[in-house]
């Protein structure tokens, strides 16, 4: 049960990121915005081990009777964030450097300054 | 056009939440997992032990970006302004964060197959700690630990012993699995080779992580 609402609450925190990264004009509120939905998919995992239950998997003793999460997804999603947090660090470099060249964070200011530049 | 796209990835999404199954067959791997590899954290035995692929390639990312992130820096001007404004109290606390953050990376790696964390989440940690300490106190004093302790080299020696042992775990698994069952159930040395690549993992995020900061700290005023 905590587990499906948890799923339905991340599909539209990816949604809200998704709109968010399309409607914004400035590059650092894309790239907050493509956090947003990184931070979304690791919840959707953590909704997709909770669905056979919300104890942690560590094992002490017996397991007959408790409902452990499944840490298959767990551990899957611990690569996702390492390579999420990599994704943003790289982001930012580039931003940085754009920045450095144009003055600027506004995407159609960039794009109009380059067409200008190649003519 | 941009209307289209939005009205697109709605749909999709709207897709995305009708096709999912919430009352699907459910799978219990966890008794399996604990009984092959007999360590207490079935997500640590998951990530290093079952899916070592995984965390191999997951380390070769993180390198790759920690590398990418200083060369690409290095054509950028550093930020020469030396004074730092701080403020007293956060000045005797951040120091005291920091020697916190260094027991709990040890704690949190050496359990981190009988607790909950290990070498990522650890990583994280001494990191946090010591970039808080950076901010708040000294950022110049916080980032001479670097060049003294030599964690370049620190972090290029771990980075090899990983893929040894890493290596040697996905040669000989039954090896492995037979030195995890030969300590008791739950004891600190009962996991076998996890607890060190816990460690080295540890180190070699940690190191990642201050380079990476560091940089964007020395290019601060940017944006």
């Amino acid at each position: 049960m905590t587990g499906t609402i948890v799923i339905y609450f991340s599909i539209s925190g990816m949604l809200v990121g998704t709109i968010g990264m399309i409607l914004s004009k400035d590059l650092i509120k894309k790239i907050l915005s493509l956090g947003i939905v990184e931070t979304s998919i690791n919840l959707m995992y953590t909704g997709i081990s909770a669905r056979s239950g919300i104890i942690p998997p560590i094992v002490s003793g017996d397991f007959s009777n408790a409902f452990y999460a499944d840490p298959i997804p767990q551990a899957v999603i611990i690569t996702g964030i390492v390579i999420s947090f990599a994704l943003l660090c790289l982001s930012l470099v580039f931003a940085i450097i754009i920045y450095n060249r144009y003055h600027t964070m506004n995407v159609e200011t960039i794009e109009m300054i380059f067409e200008r530049e190649e003519r | 056009m941009k209307i289209a796209g939005i009205i697109a990835v709605t749909m999709i999404f709207v897709i995305v939440m009708l096709s999912f199954d919430s009352s699907g067959n459910i799978p219990r791997p966890i008794e399996q997992i604990v009984d092959r590899v007999n360590v207490p954290n079935a997500v640590t035995s998951v990530y290093l032990e079952t899916r070592l692929y995984d965390t191999i390639f997951e380390i070769i990312v993180f390198s790759i970006t920690a590398l990418g992130v200083a060369s690409l820096f290095a054509s950028l001007p550093v930020n020469r302004d030396e004074d730092q404004h701080v403020f007293g109290t956060v000045t005797v606390y951040s120091g005291g964060l920091a020697a916190l953050s260094i027991t709990l990376f040890l704690y949190v790696v050496i359990n981190g197959h009988i607790t909950p964390g290990g070498g990522f989440v650890g990583g994280v940690v001494l990191a946090t700690g010591v970039i808080t300490y950076g901010l708040t106190s000294s950022f110049k004093k916080a980032s001479v630990h670097y060049d003294k302790l030599k964690i370049e080299i620190l972090e290029n020696i771990s980075l090899m012993i990983i893929f040894a042992f890493s290596t040697l775990i996905i040669l000989f698994p039954e090896t492995h699995s037979q030195l995890l069952s030969a300590a008791s159930f739950g004891s600190t040395f009962s996991g076998g080779l996890i607890p060190i690549l816990n460690i080295l993992i540890g180190i070699k995020v940690y190191a990642g992580a201050w380079k990476m900061s560091s940089e964007f700290i020395n290019r601060r005023g940017t944006l």
